[in-house]
């Protein structure tokens, strides 16, 4: 994506985690409450055979990370019950007017039985015009977004995105200390975050900061810290990078004399 | 400009079972499964059979709805969060090499349920319209879900069984470099997040759910027919999403537009296909000669949560 004139600024950015978030072998818990929240329960269909919803699926990630079922933990519920998503977009406060709002995260929902992206627009009560989810975009969520936002929203009203990232699987031995939700504000090209460009591969060069972190928010937690500590100046072409691997996906910002809206 | 839509490529597996069959093996009730087989109209539902998988179908249906040409966009529109190629980001990897589409972007679009490959039409039909789009971009729109990974995520309890199946079409601005079937004349969407709780709703709010259904998608198809300037009389088909024929003797009944106009003719076979219903309806009317050049079909469809999404096209003389 080349935007040529800078049409697009991040005008607002929030970021929620929880840390230490609790994951369980789910093979050992098929009757516990965290179960029946994620997935109604196991399948009694051909049970035996494993054949059930939750088989199914553990059987397809421990193929797609080459790791065996029995090395598999499952995210359970927040302990306080507090969701990261509500909060980032709390913290983000509701938008100047209506306008679009975009849900990203790669992958299934805490509770599968209820919708997350619904939820999350009644409980906010924010004017949203359209609403719809991304999904199968990995690392790349917090970046690709960018591109969508660019034709998709009108940038006069604006739009706000979502990136949640917070795998329902991870490895035994490996697993995330924390989960992160990072909510961006997009506007017009007045804001104190001009998009100039966004990509896969290798990042332009020139960049005078470069924030990095692994997964779909990659350096967005750590931008939206030196923003909030003043630490960048007017001018300063700014590396969003997401990903494991270093050169994964990036967005090119640059900052301008506006200040920062809401968000905490 | 305009924007117009390549005939659906669909594959839909040739395996059937029984509704009542996975009802019954889903501990639904008797009663329900009476009314799931002989008020519905529902009878078998396809499923993948050993060897067969989504991903594929959706290969297969893709590289069919590209005809070897490149574009400029892949949406993937799509309804389960659970699926067997949805852990990270392999299907953009699969996407962009299977179908020989390095470097274009892929976005999955889901979370408004099985509204969400007609909203794919939508979001092409927009990016397609943005002003620095180059006249020869396309747009790949796919579409379809595996609800036999498991009877939990293949039953709507009181209201459908879901079946496996893939689509796909393409979108562009018609010219030399793309002829389509279908004019692409808009679109529309609703929301009625009050039913966000899902299949966790009280029997109270299904209810509720349900009357607000029938509403909705009336409501969507009224939208949309008003964003193109045209009056419920001048649609010639409705191409339903197919969760039931119960639902649709209301819509049909809300709109004053008669069933016979409402092509439900694959739902004892297929039933409810996620967010495909009305791509396949589209295909088989036209396939099976039905279609005019000139007639305005109107596509339906209806997420949980609840979301609503109508696309109105016309019917162009033939293209290649």
């Amino acid at each position: 994506m080349s935007t040529g004139a800078p049409l697009l600024s991040v005008v607002a950015l929030a970021v929620a985690t929880e840390e230490d978030p609790r994951y369980h072998d789910p093979r050992r818990s098929r009757d516990t409450e965290d179960m029946a929240g994620l997935f109604g329960g196991w399948d009694t269909a051909r049970e035996d055979e494993g054949d059930g919803l939750l088989a199914a699926y553990l059987a397809s990630v421990a193929q797609y990370s080459g790791a065996p079922p029995s090395d598999l933990r499952m995210l359970t519920a927040p302990p306080d019950g507090e969701d990261i998503a509500r909060t980032a977009l709390s913290r983000l406060g509701p938008p100047p007017g209506p306008q679009p709002f975009v849900l990203v995260q790669a992958s299934a929902d805490r509770d599968m039985l209820s919708a997350a992206l619904p939820r999350l627009v009644h409980e906010s009560r924010w004017p949203v015009t359209e609403d719809l989810g991304l999904t199968h975009l990995g690392d790349l969520g917090g970046t690709a977004v960018v591109g969508l936002v660019s034709w998709w929203a009108d940038a006069r009203s604006g739009a706000t995105a979502l990136v949640v990232d917070q795998p329902l699987f991870a490895l035994a031995g490996a697993l995330p200390a924390r989960l992160t939700a990072v909510a961006l504000r997009f506007g017009d090209g007045d804001g104190p975050l001009h998009v100039l460009d966004q990509g896969e591969g290798r990042p332009p060069p020139g960049a005078d900061r470069s924030f990095h972190g692994p997964g779909a928010c990659g350096g967005w937690p750590e931008l939206h810290h030196a923003l909030h500590h003043d630490e960048l100046r007017p001018d300063d072409r700014i590396l969003v990078r997401c990903g494991a691997q270093e050169q994964r996906s990036w967005v090119l910002l640059r900052r301008t004399a506006s200040a920062l809206g809401e968000g905490r | 400009m305009t924007i117009t839509m390549s005939r659906v490529a669909v594959r839909v597996p040739d395996g059937r079972d029984g509704v009542d069959e996975i009802l019954a093996r889903y501990d639904r009730p008797r009663a329900e499964r009476r009314l799931f087989t002989r008020i519905y109209g529902l009878r078998t539902s396809p499923v993948l059979c050993a060897g067969e998988s989504l991903l594929e179908q959706l290969l297969d249906a893709g590289r069919e709805a590209l005809a070897g040409r490149r574009t400029a966009l892949v949406l993937y529109g799509h309804t389960l969060l659970v699926q067997p190629f949805g852990h990270h980001d392999e299907f953009v990897s699969e996407i962009r090499d299977r179908l020989a589409l390095p470097g274009v972007p892929v976005y999955g679009i889901s979370r408004i349920n099985c509204a969400s490959v007609l909203r794919g039409a939508d979001l092409a039909d927009r990016f397609l319209s943005r002003p620095s789009a180059a006249p020869e971009d396309t747009v790949l729109v796919l579409g379809g879900d595996q609800g036999s990974m498991g009877d939990m995520s293949r039953v709507i309890p009181g209201v459908a069984v879901c079946g496996d199946a893939a689509a796909a079409f393409v979108m562009g601005r018609e010219g030399t470099d793309h002829r389509g079937r279908y004019r692409y004349l808009g679109g529309a969407a609703a929301r009625d997040d009050r039913f966000h709780r899902n299949l966790r709703m009280t029997p109270e709010e299904s209810r509720a759910f349900g009357a607000a259904c029938v509403e909705g998608m009336a409501g969507v198809v009224d939208a949309a027919l008003e964003r193109t300037g045209l009056r419920r009389d001048e649609v010639d088909w409705i191409m339903p999403h197919m969760s039931n024929a119960f639902v649709w003797r209301a819509v049909g009944g809300a709109l004053g537009i008669p069933m016979e106009r409402i092509c439900l003719d694959l739902l004892p076979d297929q039933g409810h296909l996620f967010g495909v219903d009305a791509l396949t309806a589209l295909d088989h009317a036209d396939r099976t000669g039905r279609l005019r050049p000139g007639q305005r079909c109107v596509l339906a469809a209806q997420g949980m949560g609840a979301y609503f999404q109508a696309a109105v096209v016309e019917v162009t003389d033939d293209a290649p």
